[in-house]
C-alpha cells in the first residue's frame, strides 16, 4: 500500500467507532484511574489489510530457518549448558505473552478514546502469535536436542515449579487488579518498554553464541512485534498523565511495577545470560553491562526522566537502587547460585563452572570468587551420586534463604530482608520495596486515598510450605520430575549424560526432609525469632 | 590463518548435543506428556496451546498468585453461568494458533486486494445505477460499524475471560476476524468514494447513528456489549445475532441482490464476513456441543442457554424487522423481507436442533 | 566529516548527521526524541519512511524491516546514515512528546557574565555546552539545594555558551543569588534542553510574537534563528512593558529590524502616558494595530497573565489555537 493511501484508509477506520447511546460497553475490569476522553491519536498506523500478510511473511522465514536448523544439524553445535535453561525459560514466557493478549481488553475498557483501541487489538492479536510461536520453538527443541526431559513436561512444571511461579507472576501482573496498573504500567511501560530489550537483544545473542540460531530467529521476529505495544504503552501514560488525579497512582504502579520488574526479570535472564553461556570472551558484555545500557542509560535516562517534566514522579531511588543490586550486591550471581542450589526440584540440569568460568566472572565482577567461588567448587565436588547428598543437604557453609513473600525470588541479598507480620503471619521480603508492595501498595486504600480497585496478593506464596517437612525423593515424585524409567531425575546438577552412574535417581535423595523457612519461622517464640532473624542478616553466607 | 587484531567472535563447538546422540532414560521422551491428546498423536495446534494457560485444578499447586479486589483469581469459573466438568476437553475445531491466523487472514487479505483491483480496472462501478450506489453507501457501509463494535467489545473482551487458553484463542481470533471485516467494508466503502461520482463516503455514519431501520442492529449490538458473562456473549452473538441479523443481511440481501443491480463486488467483500462466520460458527457450535452434552451439566446448561436464548431472540428480531425496509430500496429486487427472514429463522433452527436446544417461544412473535 | 541536513516530516523538525553516526544518535544528540525500542534494527519501532536522499543502513533484522518494505521507501533510523540531505516521514510518533528535547542532559557550566539589562532584569552568560533548538529552555540548580528553576536560552545552538534573561524578584530563590552571590567563575549544574516554543519552519504564514519582562529570552533565540537562515516571513514582535526603563536590547531590535527583511519591533508601555511610542496593555495594542492575524503563526511568551489574554484576543481574532505556541512550563517557572 502507498504511503499516501496508508494515512487516508487510517483515517477511515477511525470513522469505525461510534457514540453509543442504548447501552455502553460493560465494565468488567475496573480502575481507580479516570481518563478524559480527549482525542489522542493512534500513533502507529496499523491496518490489518497491511498487517496479516507483513506478520504471515515473518513467519514463513521463521518456519524456513526452523527447517533450515534441522536440515544442518545445528544440535550439533548447541551448547547443553544453554539449552537446559531454555527449559526453564521456555516453560515460562508463553504465558506472559498470552496474558498480555488477555490483557488487552482491559486497557480498552479503561481507556474512554477508540483511537486508542485499535492498537490495543492489534497487540492482542501479537500477544497470541508470540505464546504460540514460542511453544512452537520449545516443541522444535524437545524433539531434536539429545535431551528431552523437563521440555516434555514444560507447562506441567512451568505451573509446579517454585522457578515458574517466580515468572509467572510476571504473566498474572499483566491480567489481574487495577485495570491500568496491570494492562499499561506493569505491562506496557515496564515490561515490555524496559525489560524487553534484555530479552529479545541479549538473549538472541546469547544463544547465538552458544550455537543456537533457532532462538534468535523466534525472538527477532516477536521483538519486531514490540514497537506496537511500546506505542500503546506511551499514548495511554500521556493521557493517563494529563489528569492530576493519576499522579499518585503513577508513582505508585511505577514503583512497584519497576522494583517487581527488576527482581524477576533480572533474575531470570540475568542467570540465563551470565551462568548459562560458554562465551567467556573478555570483551562479551556481562548482563551488568548490558542492562546499564538498555535499561539505566536507554529506558530510564531517556524515556523516563523527559516525562518528569509531564507530572511523572519517576522512582530515581529504586532505579539507582536495582543497579545497586544488581553491581554491588551480586544479584544475579546470588540468583544464579540459588537456582543451582535447589537443583533436585528444578526440571532443568546445571552445569558447574569451570576455569574459564570463574576467569571471566572474576574479570567483570571483581570479587566474585571471594563471595561465590569456593561455592562453585563444592558444587562440583557434589555433582555426582554415591558418596554425598545434593549439595542443599550438605554443609557448605550455604545456608537455604527466606522467599521474598511478594517477588517470590528469596531474600538472598540478606541484609536487606524485612521481616514483618502482616495479615497476621510473618513474613519476609527481599527488600523494603517489596515489603511495601505487600503492605501499602496492594491495599484497597493508599495513603489515605480508597483504591477499591487495586489487586490483592493471593495463593500459596512460599511455595516450600507446600511441602513442608516431606521428604525430597516424594516431593520430586509429585511434581513429576522424575524420568521414564521411572527413577532417574530429570534434573541434574551437571551435564553428564554418558553414564547411568552419574545420574542422581530417587534412591539417591530418599531421607532428606524438606522444611519451609515461613513456616518454622512462625513456629518460633519471638525472641527465637529476633535472634534468627538478626542471625540470618548478618550470615554473609560464603563457603569457607 | 591470520586472525584480524581486535576483532572477536564467539567460537561455537561441535556438541553432539542432537537427538539420539545418547541413550539414557527419557531420551526418546519427544511428546508433551502433561495432557491426553484427542488422538493417538497431539496435532501442532494442542501441542502450542494446551496448558499455556494454567488451571488450579489441573498443575497450578500454588494457585494464582494476583487476586482481584473482590478476592477474584485468574480466570474464574464463575466468570460464566455454564458449567464443565471439563473445560480442558474443548479443542477448537479451526486449530487455530499463529500460523493458521495469519494463513487465513493473509489469504482474506490478499483476495479482496485483487477483487478490488480488478473492478477498479474494469470500471466495474462505472454500471451501477444511483439507487444501488446509495444502498451501498448507506446499507453496506452501515454494517462496517456492527462488525467493528462486535469485535471490539463482545470478542476481544470475552478472550480474557474463559478458563481455558483453547476458548480464549478462539474467540481471540473471533475478534481478530470482526475487526479486519470491519476494516475491509470501511476501506471498501473509501475506495468506493473514490471510484465511484457521487458515492458519499461519510454516510455509513449518519445511517448507522441515527437511520430508524439501523437503530434496532445498533442497539443489539450495543446491549451485546454490555454482556459480563462471556458465555452469554458467545451465545448471543454467534447463536442468535449472526444467524438472525448477520446472515440475513449479509447473505440473504446482500449477497442475493447485489448481482441484479450491475455489482459483482460487494458479494466478494461480504463473502469474507461468511467465510469467516463458518469458521467462528465452528468453534461456537463445538463449544456448546461439548456443554450441552456434559454428564454432569448439560441440563443445567441447557437452561442458562435457553434463557440466554429467549433474553435475546427478541432483541434480534426486533432489529431485523426494524431493517425490513430496506429490502424495497434496491432498484432490482430479488427476494421479499419474509423470504429472507424465513431463511434466516430455518438456519437458526437448524443450529439449535443440532446443538438439541429448544427453539425460544419468542422466534415466532 | 561530511554533514547531511535531515528534515523530518510532517513535524518540520530538521537535524544535522554525521555520515558516520545514525540518524537516531544524530537526532539524540540534537536534543530531537524519536520513537525508538532497541537501537538494534529489530523492533521496527523508528521504521520510517524515505521521502527523499541517499540512506545506507547497516545490518538490521529482516523482522524488522522486510525486503518488500525496504522497497517500499521503508528505513530504520537506529541502522540508517545519510550520504546526502534527507527528507524523512516519521510514522510512530508523538507529536506532543518529539520536541521535548531528548536526552535531557546534565551541564556543568560556569557563570562568565552577569550584567544588568534593566533594574530588575539580568543578563546572565554561562560557559558551557548544551545542544538546544532555538526557543527552548533548560533547568537550572539553585545552588547547594535540590531546587531548580527553568529560563529560556536567548542566544543561538552551538556558541559553546548559553545566555538567559532573568528577571530579579525579592527574595527569589535563584534570581536574589544574581544580586552580588554568583560571581564570575562559579559553578552552575543545568539540566535540559525542555520545551516545545520552536520554530515551525515548513510554514509560510506570517510571524506574530508577543511577549513582555524576562520571556523576551527565547523570541531573541528565534528571531536570530530566522536571521541566521534567512528567513522572509513577514513578523512582527510586540513587546509590553511598564515604563521606559523596562525596557531594554532596543539596539538588537533595530539591528533585526535592518536584517531581516520583513520585520518589525513594537515596544508598548502600559504606565507611560508620555511615552511616544505605543501605549496600553500589549494585548490591547496588539487588536489595535495586527489587524487580520488569523493567517499568523503566534508565539507568546511572557507572564501567566498575559498569555492568557493574548490567547483570548486571538482566538476572537480568528487565529486557529493550534497555530498558537507557547511554553506552558517556562511562562509560569518564570515566577519565582
Amino acid at each position: 500500500m502507498s504511503r499516501q493511501s496508508l494515512t487516508k484508509a487510517h483515517q477511515k477506520i477511525t470513522e469505525l467507532s461510534w457514540e453509543p447511546t442504548f447501552a455502553t460497553p460493560a465494565t468488567r475490569f475496573a480502575t481507580d484511574y479516570t481518563f478524559e476522553q480527549a482525542p489522542k491519536k493512534d500513533p502507529l498506523k496499523q491496518i490489518l489489510r497491511s498487517y496479516f500478510p507483513m506478520e504471515e511473511e515473518k513467519d514463513n522465514r521463521v518456519f524456513g530457518a526452523m527447517d533450515g536448523a534441522i536440515r544442518g544439524n545445528m544440535f550439533r553445535q548447541v551448547q547443553q549448558r544453554w539449552m537446559e535453561w531454555q527449559k526453564l525459560f521456555l516453560s515460562i514466557i508463553p504465558f506472559p505473552e498470552i496474558s498480555a493478549a488477555r490483557a488487552m481488553p482491559m486497557a480498552i475498557g479503561a481507556v474512554p478514546n477508540p483511537q486508542i483501541h485499535n492498537g490495543l487489538a492489534v497487540q492482542m492479536i501479537d500477544e497470541v502469535r508470540h505464546s504460540t510461536i514460542q511453544m512452537n520453538l520449545k516443541r522444535l527443541y524437545m524433539n531434536h536436542y539429545i535431551d528431552p526431559a523437563g521440555f516434555d513436561i514444560s507447562e506441567k512444571a512451568f505451573a509446579n515449579c517454585y522457578a515458574g511461579t517466580i515468572g509467572r507472576q510476571f504473566g498474572e501482573g499483566f491480567i489481574t487488579g487495577d485495570a491500568i496498573t496491570a494492562a499499561n504500567v506493569y505491562l506496557t511501560l515496564v515490561a515490555e518498554t524496559a525489560f524487553t530489550n534484555t530479552l529479545f537483544v541479549a538473549m538472541p545473542s546469547e544463544a547465538a553464541a552458544n550455537g543456537d540460531y533457532l532462538l534468535p530467529t523466534v525472538f527477532h521476529s516477536v521483538q519486531s512485534d514490540e514497537s506496537r505495544h511500546i506505542s500503546n504503552g506511551y499514548s495511554i501514560l500521556l493521557m493517563a498523565l494529563a489528569d492530576e488525579r493519576n499522579r499518585q497512582l503513577l508513582e505508585r504502579d511505577l514503583r512497584y511495577a519497576w522494583w517487581n520488574n527488576h527482581a524477576v526479570v533480572d533474575a531470570a535472564i540475568g542467570t540465563f545470560i551470565e551462568y548459562g553461556t560458554k562465551d567467556r570472551r573478555r570483551d562479551r558484555d556481562s548482563y551488568a553491562e548490558m542492562w546499564r545500557r538498555w535499561i539505566y542509560d536507554d529506558y530510564y535516562r531517556s524515556y523516563l526522566i523527559p516525562l518528569e517534566k509531564y507530572g511523572l514522579v519517576i522512582p530515581h531511588d529504586l532505579v539507582e537502587e536495582a543497579w545497586n543490586r544488581i553491581w554491588n550486591k551480586g544479584y544475579v550471581h546470588r540468583v544464579a547460585q540459588f537456582f543451582a542450589t535447589g537443583w533436585p526440584v528444578n526440571f532443568w540440569r546445571i552445569d558447574g563452572m569451570t576455569d574459564a568460568d570463574f576467569e571471566w566472572f572474576e574479570d567483570k565482577y571483581p570479587g566474585w570468587y571471594e563471595q561465590f567461588g569456593r561455592w562453585w567448587e563444592a558444587y562440583n565436588r557434589l555433582r555426582h551420586p554415591g558418596s554425598n547428598k545434593p549439595i542443599a543437604f550438605e554443609d557448605v557453609g550455604y545456608e537455604y534463604p527466606h522467599r521474598c513473600w511478594s517477588c517470590m525470588v528469596p531474600c538472598l541479598i540478606r541484609e536487606d530482608m524485612v521481616a514483618d507480620e502482616v495479615d497476621g503471619q510473618w513474613r519476609t521480603y527481599c527488600s523494603q520495596t517489596c515489603h511495601w508492595t505487600d503492605k501499602t501498595a496492594f491495599r484497597p486504600t493508599y495513603e489515605g486515598r480508597p483504591t477499591p480497585s487495586m489487586g490483592r496478593l493471593t495463593g500459596e506464596r512460599e511455595w516450600e510450605k507446600l511441602y513442608h517437612g516431606w521428604d525430597l525423593a516424594d516431593i520430586i515424585k509429585e511434581l513429576g520430575y522424575v524420568r521414564d524409567d521411572g527413577r532417574t531425575l530429570v534434573p541434574q546438577p551437571h551435564l553428564d549424560l554418558d553414564d547411568p552412574r552419574k545420574l542422581w535417581t530417587l534412591d539417591d535423595v530418599r531421607g532428606l526432609t524438606f522444611n519451609s523457612p515461613n513456616t518454622l519461622l512462625n513456629e518460633m517464640t519471638p525472641e527465637q525469632r529476633e535472634a534468627h532473624l538478626a542471625a540470618y542478616r548478618a550470615n554473609r553466607n560464603v563457603t569457607a | 590463518m591470520a586472525t584480524p587484531t581486535g576483532r572477536s567472535f564467539p567460537h561455537p563447538e561441535l556438541t553432539d548435543a542432537e537427538a539420539g546422540a545418547l541413550t539414557f532414560p527419557s531420551s526418546n521422551s519427544r511428546t508433551f506428556n502433561y495432557f491426553k491428546p484427542r488422538k493417538l498423536r497431539a496435532s501442532m495446534y494442542e501441542d502450542v496451546t494446551m496448558d499455556v494457560q494454567p488451571d488450579p485444578g489441573r498443575h497450578l499447586t500454588q494457585g494464582w498468585i494476583y487476586g482481584f479486589a473482590n478476592g477474584e483469581r485468574g480466570y474464574p469459573v464463575e466468570w460464566t453461568a455454564l458449567r464443565s466438568g471439563d473445560w480442558h476437553a474443548f479443542l477448537d475445531p479451526n486449530e487455530e494458533w499463529e500460523q493458521t491466523i495469519y494463513r487465513n487472514n493473509a489469504g482474506v487479505v490478499r483476495q479482496i486486494g485483487l477483487n478490488l483491483d480488478n473492478a477498479r480496472r474494469a470500471g466495474a462501478y462505472q454500471t451501477w445505477p444511483r439507487s444501488w450506489a446509495l444502498f451501498v453507501e448507506q446499507h453496506v457501509g452501515a454494517w462496517m460499524h456492527a462488525e467493528h463494535g462486535l469485535g471490539m467489545h463482545v470478542f476481544i473482551a470475552a478472550q480474557r475471560s474463559a478458563p481455558t487458553n483453547m476458548i480464549n484463542n478462539a474467540v481471540a481470533v473471533n475478534g481478530a476476524h470482526k475487526l479486519r471485516f470491519a476494516q475491509d467494508l470501511a476501506l471498501y466503502n473509501l475506495d468506493l468514494s473514490e471510484a465511484v461520482p457521487g458515492f458519499d463516503g461519510s454516510a455509513h455514519r449518519g445511517a448507522w447513528q441515527s437511520e430508524p431501520v439501523w437503530q434496532g442492529v445498533r442497539e443489539n449490538v450495543e446491549r451485546l456489549t454490555t454482556v459480563e458473562d462471556w458465555g452469554e456473549a458467545v451465545l448471543a452473538a454467534n447463536l442468535v445475532f449472526e444467524p438472525l441479523v448477520g446472515e440475513l443481511f449479509r447473505s440473504h440481501l446482500v449477497m442475493q441482490i447485489a448481482a441484479r443491480n450491475g455489482d459483482y463486488t460487494t458479494p466478494t467483500i461480504m463473502g469474507a464476513g461468511e467465510y469467516d462466520y463458518s469458521r467462528d460458527l465452528r468453534y461456537t457450535r463445538a463449544l456448546f456441543a461439548m456443554l450441552l452434552k456434559d454428564e454432569k451439566h448439560g441440563r443445567a446448561n441447557a437452561e442458562v442457554a435457553g434463557e440466554w436464548l429467549a433474553r435475546w431472540t427478541p432483541v434480534s428480531l426486533a432489529a431485523v424487522r426494524r431493517l425490513q425496509p430496506i429490502w424495497s430500496q434496491p432498484p432490482e429486487r430479488v427476494l421479499s423481507f419474509e423470504d429472507s427472514l424465513d431463511r434466516a429463522k430455518e438456519r437458526f433452527r437448524g443450529l439449535l436442533s443440532d446443538l438439541g436446544l429448544d427453539e425460544p417461544k419468542e422466534l415466532e412473535r | 566529516m561530511t554533514k547531511h541536513r535531515v528534515r523530518f516530516e510532517p513535524v518540520e523538525i530538521e537535524i544535522e548527521a554525521d555520515e558516520d553516526e545514525t540518524i537516531l544518535e544524530a537526532a539524540f544528540r540534537q536534543g530531537v526524541l524519536l520513537m525508538h525500542g532497541c537501537k538494534e534494527g529489530q523492533c521496527s519501532s523508528c521504521k520510517s519512511f524515505l521521502l527523499d536522499g541517499d540512506l545506507q543502513m547497516d545490518r538490521y533484522s529482516t523482522f524488522a524491516l522486510a525486503d518488500y518494505e525496504s522497497e517500499e521507501g521503508y528505513v530504520l533510523l537506529c541502522k540508517g546514515h545519510a550520504y546526502s540531505d534527507l527528507d524523512i516521514e516519521l510514522i510512530n510518533y508523538d507529536e506532543d512528546m518529539i520536541r521535548a528535547g531528548i536526552p535531557i542532559g546534565l551541564v556543568d557550566a560556569e557563570v562568565a557574565e552577569i550584567a544588568d539589562l534593566t533594574h530588575d532584569i539580568t543578563h546572565l552568560r554561562l560557559n558551557g555546552s548544551m545542544p538546544f533548538r532555538p526557543g527552548q529552555y533548560a533547568d537550572i540548580q539553585v545552588p547547594g539545594t535540590g531546587e531548580w528553576r527553568s529560563f529560556s536560552m536567548a542566544n543561538r545552538p552551538g556558541e559553546g555558551r548559553l545566555d538567559f534573561i532573568v528577571k530579579r524578584y525579592p527574595g527569589g530563590r535563584f534570581s536574589g543569588l544574581l544580586e552580588g552571590t554568583l560571581r564570575l567563575g562559579d559553578p552552575l549544574r543545568l539540566k535540559g534542553p525542555y520545551g516545545a516554543f520552536t520554530l515551525r519552519e515548513k510554514s509560510d504564514r506570517n510571524l506574530l510574537f508577543i511577549g513582555g519582562g524576562a520571556g523576551m529570552a527565547p523570541i531573541l533565540s528565534l528571531l536570530a534563528q530566522l536571521r541566521d537562515q534567512r528567513v522572509r516571513r513577514p513578523a512582527v514582535y510586540y513587546y509590553g512593558a511598564r515604563t521606559e526603563r523596562d525596557l531594554f536590547h532596543l539596539d538588537l531590535m533595530a539591528g533585526f529590524e535592518a536584517e531581516l527583511p520583513a520585520f518589525s519591533f513594537v515596544p508598548a508601555l502600559s504606565h507611560d502616558p508620555s511615552y511616544a511610542g505605543e501605549k496600553g496593555l500589549i494585548t490591547d495594542v496588539v487588536d489595535r494595530l495586527a489587524g487580520d492575524p488569523a493567517e499568523s503563526d503566534a508565539y507568546l511568551c511572557g507572564p501567566p497573565p498575559m498569555i492568557d489574554a493574548a490567547l483570548d484576543l486571538l482566538e476572537r481574532k480568528g487565529l486557529p489555537r493550534e497555530h498558537v505556541y507557547f511554553d506552558k512550563f517556562t511562562t509560569t517557572a518564570h515566577q519565582e
